[in-house]
């Protein structure tokens, strides 16, 4: 049974990569924040029982009670709301995902489970019990917290580099893929350096400490910014390791990932230089107020990482295999010849809005393989993008849609529908007139038909790999 | 027996799927009873210190619904692999709705933290009761967004076009009712005879006898509404899913369900008796409320089987039964549940009593 076809919602202006992406930094943030912050209390609880530092001791069960509060509620919702929302933009994906790597997620299932019972006894007990039992504690809550990012970093860097997996199948395959272990390293180094950033925040918060105290806290804190200075090797890994399409979009290729990359790479520099020349060369003392304009250039710095993620996979969620629209690689041929909307089971929600049948195959067309990167007038609003376009134009670049940009899937449809289409972005930069005629241009369907078959069904230009794959 | 008697892939996923849901079912059954308990008890006005019940489940609610919600991921997953396409489609068809669910469980688990804290208490009554009230009534929202999500996954096709072209965020069948009045009934038990261990352990016995009688109350009450609305559930319930509950593949469950609740009822009325919590009843409670949950879950899956056309679903759950990992899971489920108990063990064992620390903390000096 095919599974092709959703129900598809309107996100109104707002681009669907945009909700994912939007939930996706809080919730790696968070996330993030709790894996290092696990380390750190480890560092601090080590300090206390082996240097007999009273106010480590203090420091870790003040420190450890914020990373419940926050971490536990706000970071295990947003996990499953990661979960939810990627089933709203595309089922199909997360089906995907669910059906090979299942058991890699019933294993982050375990260490979920022990991530929140030695936490929350931690946190409940931890001041009564003894050095030898904290530490222990802790380190369970730190391997059980570092795990949950060691299993889903397999599955998702296998989203954007699959590499052996497509010809093996093999699980393991998909996991360690090119990009895991750049991509793994990477994201331990920013949980590190979050936590940290945290950790001064609090010190700088934290009642009835005297500023000695404070100094102390932060100069500890800050020896976990150091492996901050692997991050350019390690960024230069990863792009290495993904597809060279992708690194293209960022390096310039494509005006919002380049921009989304600068961002982060600047947050991320202005951290790094803070850290290592600021904080650990000169050992400067930090106020709460630069300590929280720190946390707010990582949290930048993440915020730019976690779009250009979401971005580069374009045209795909999996690569080689599904289109961001939803469409499998293998379909493409099949709808071509079928169209995308005669077997739709869910038709559209507002047809009668449309002076005509073919406006409102239009839209339909529309809300199958655009919208998920589109929106009519909104974010990367299709009406803006064609504004100034001819007729010819329009009916040339939607049928040669991955040759137009890269980064689009194939146009997934027959010749009509793209007329359709076509007919109804002119009637809405037309400001939808109650009266429209439908288009029975026979000569068009043939320059439409014979543009279609030019572009053939696989992706555009550089998407595929140096072997046509 | 269902859901042995399912081709293997399927009966394979379907006991996964079943066996972590009851998990899932436990701690949720003690937080949403938990959270009407609360508010009842600070409705009447007690101060938790003053009442066990009430102090237990001030202190306890964040925790387990931590771990009410870690054990959701895992049938989550099985369900995606069971009944991928319908379950998807029933979260998009409720889009806004469905998604409510998550903010609101923020705000409860957060008002959890509230109450936890000495803050709360020193407001006056109607701040109390307001926090109380929100809780539960989240946790009541986020139940029954579960059960409409629910039924609407299995309404078919032709719902799904007629809901989607109506743009409906909600969905609202005769069958719902009854099977909101089951679980939200059915939780009191549950959560009751969970609440007896850590309650019978507590060091001030000496006034345990008025929780015993008011724990017993409460089941006594679930149980006896549970039992009305799965009557009521029954009769609403088209031929097909009546006869698939009550049909023979279920003879063990629907066994183990009468056993169940003869043990519990028997176990409450011997504690109400008593007022005091002693280990037999406690036994039976537990063992009763169990056997009963495990029911409720299998007839619950024959009713959605019975709706979908299994035949088709199982090429699917063939191909995801060739995925490579499951031993990894196998032992990994086997350290970890390991290293739990280690933790908890390490607690128990070492942990200073709350007195002597404060001792201590005299002792120390002032920094
Ligand atoms: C994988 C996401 C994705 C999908 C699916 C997609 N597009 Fe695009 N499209 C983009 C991006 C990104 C741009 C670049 C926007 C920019 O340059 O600002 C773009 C640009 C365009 C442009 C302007 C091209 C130019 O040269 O300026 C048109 C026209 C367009 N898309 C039409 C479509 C149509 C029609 C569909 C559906 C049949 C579609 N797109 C599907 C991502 C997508
Ligand atoms: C306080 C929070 C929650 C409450 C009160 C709750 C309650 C419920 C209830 C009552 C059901 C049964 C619905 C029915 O059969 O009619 C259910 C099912 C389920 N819940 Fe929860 N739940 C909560 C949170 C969660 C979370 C956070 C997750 C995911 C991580 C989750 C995962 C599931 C799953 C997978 C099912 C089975 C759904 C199905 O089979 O259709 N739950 N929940």
């Amino acid at each position: 049974m095919s599974d092709l076809y959703y129900p598809i919602n309107d996100f109104g202006p707002l681009m669907k990569g945009l909700a994912i992406g939007g939930l996706g930094i809080v919730h790696v943030f968070l996330a993030q924040f709790a894996i290092g912050g696990g380390m750190l209390m480890c560092y601090f609880q080590w300090l206390a029982q082996s240097q007999g530092n009273q106010l480590a001791r203090q420091f870790t069960d003040g420190f450890f009670k914020f990373i419940v509060l926050v971490s536990f509620v706000v970071g295990a919702i947003t996990g499953v709301g990661m979960w939810f929302i990627s089933i709203q933009v595309s089922p199909r994906t997360i089906g995907l995902m669910v059906h090979y790597f299942h058991w890699l997620w019933a294993i982050e299932y375990t260490f979920f489970f022990l991530e929140i019972v030695s936490g929350y006894l931690f946190y409940r007990y931890g001041p009564r019990l003894p050095d030898a039992a904290r530490m222990t504690l802790l380190v369970a809550y730190s391997i059980a917290a570092w795990f949950s990012l060691f299993w889903i970093n397999g599955i998702l860097s296998w989203q954007l580099t699959p590499g052996r997996w497509h010809e093996t199948h093999n699980v393991w395959d998909g996991f360690f893929n090119p990009s895991f272990w750049p991509s793994l390293l990477f994201r331990t180094i920013t949980s590190m350096t979050i936590a940290a950033l945290v950790a001064c925040l609090v010190a700088n918060v934290l009642p009835r400490l005297e500023r000695r105290q404070r100094e102390e806290l932060e100069h500890r804190a800050a020896r976990f910014l150091a492996p901050m200075v692997l991050m350019p090797v390690l960024a230069v890994w990863y792009f290495l390791a993904i597809p060279h399409v992708s690194r293209s979009w960022v390096l310039g290729g494509s005006a919002a990932m380049s921009l989304f990359f600068a961002v982060g790479t600047g947050a991320s520099l202005l951290v790094g230089s803070y850290a290592i020349f600021g904080l650990l060369r000169q050992q400067l003392y930090i106020n709460w107020a630069t300590a929280l304009l720190l946390v707010s250039l990582a949290f930048a710095a993440t915020a730019g990482g976690e779009f250009v993620r979401e971005g580069v996979r374009k045209p795909y969620t999996i690569r080689r295999l599904l289109y961001s629209n939803s469409v499998s690689r293998d379909e493409v041929a099949r709808l071509r010849e079928r169209g995308c909307t005669t077997d739709d089971p869910f038709p559209l929600q507002d047809a009668d809005r449309y002076p005509t049948p073919q406006l409102a195959k239009g839209a339909h067309v529309f809300r199958n393989l655009c919208s998920v990167c589109h929106t009519l007038d909104g974010a990367n609003g299709l009406v803006h993008l064609t504004g100034t376009w001819s007729d010819e134009q329009l009916r040339l670049n939607i049928s040669k849609l991955q040759l137009t940009k890269p980064f689009m899937p194939p146009f997934a449809g027959n010749a009509e529908e793209v007329e359709a289409i076509v007919q109804w972005l002119k009637w809405n930069a037309n400001g939808r007139p109650a009266a429209w005629d439908a288009s029975i241009d026979l000569a068009a369907l043939a320059s439409i038909d014979r543009w279609l078959e030019e572009a053939g069904t696989q992706p555009g230009l550089g998407v595929l790999s140096k072997d046509g794959s | 027996m269902f859901p042995l008697d399912q081709p293997g892939p399927t009966a394979f996923y379907l006991t996964l799927y079943l066996a972590t849901f009851v998990l899932h079912l436990l701690p949720m059954a003690y937080v949403v009873a938990g959270a009407a308990v609360l508010l009842v008890r600070t409705l009447a006005g007690a101060r938790p210190v003053d009442d066990p019940l009430a102090e237990h489940f001030r202190q306890w609610l964040p925790f387990i619904l931590s771990v009410a919600i870690t054990a959701g991921v895992a049938p989550l997953l099985f369900l995606q692999i069971l009944y991928h396409r319908e379950f998807y489609t029933a979260n998009v068809l409720l889009f806004s709705r469905w998604m409510a669910i998550l903010p609101v469980l923020v705000v409860g688990f957060y008002l959890l933290y509230l109450m936890k804290g000495d803050w709360l208490w020193q407001r006056p009554l109607v701040v109390r009761v307001t926090a109380a009230a929100v809780i539960f009534a989240s946790f009541a929202f986020i139940g029954w967004s579960w059960s409409e999500n629910h039924l609407l996954s299995t309404a078919g096709q032709a719902v799904w076009t007629e809901q989607y072209v109506a743009g409906r965020l909600n969905y609202l069948p005769g069958e719902l009712w009854p099977r909101i009045g089951i679980w939200l009934s059915g939780v009191f038990p549950v959560m009751a005879a969970i609440v007896t261990w850590p309650l019978a352990r507590g060091e001030d016995n000496a006034d345990l006898s008025a929780t015993a009688s008011r724990l017993a109350m409460f089941a006594a009450i679930g149980l006896v509404v549970s039992l009305a609305c799965i009557g009521w559930y029954l009769g609403v319930l088209e031929p097909a899913a009546r006869t698939a509950v009550l049909d023979a593949p279920l003879r063990v469950w629907q066994a183990a369900f009468v056993v169940g609740a003869v043990l519990q009822f028997a176990a409450w009325i011997l504690i109400w008796r008593a007022g005091r919590l002693e280990p037999l009843p406690r036994w039976l409670a537990t063992a009763g409320a169990l056997f009963m949950v495990a029911a409720l879950a299998v007839g619950r899956e024959a009713i959605r089987t019975s709706r979908l056309d299994m035949t088709a679903l199982l090429p699917r759950h063939q191909a995801a039964a060739q995925v490579g990992g499951f031993w990894l899971f196998a032992t990994f489920l086997v350290i970890n549940f390991a290293a739990i108990a280690g933790c908890v063990y390490l607690v128990a064992r070492y942990a200073r009593p709350v007195e002597a620390e404060r001792a201590m903390d005299k002792r120390r000096p002032q920094r």
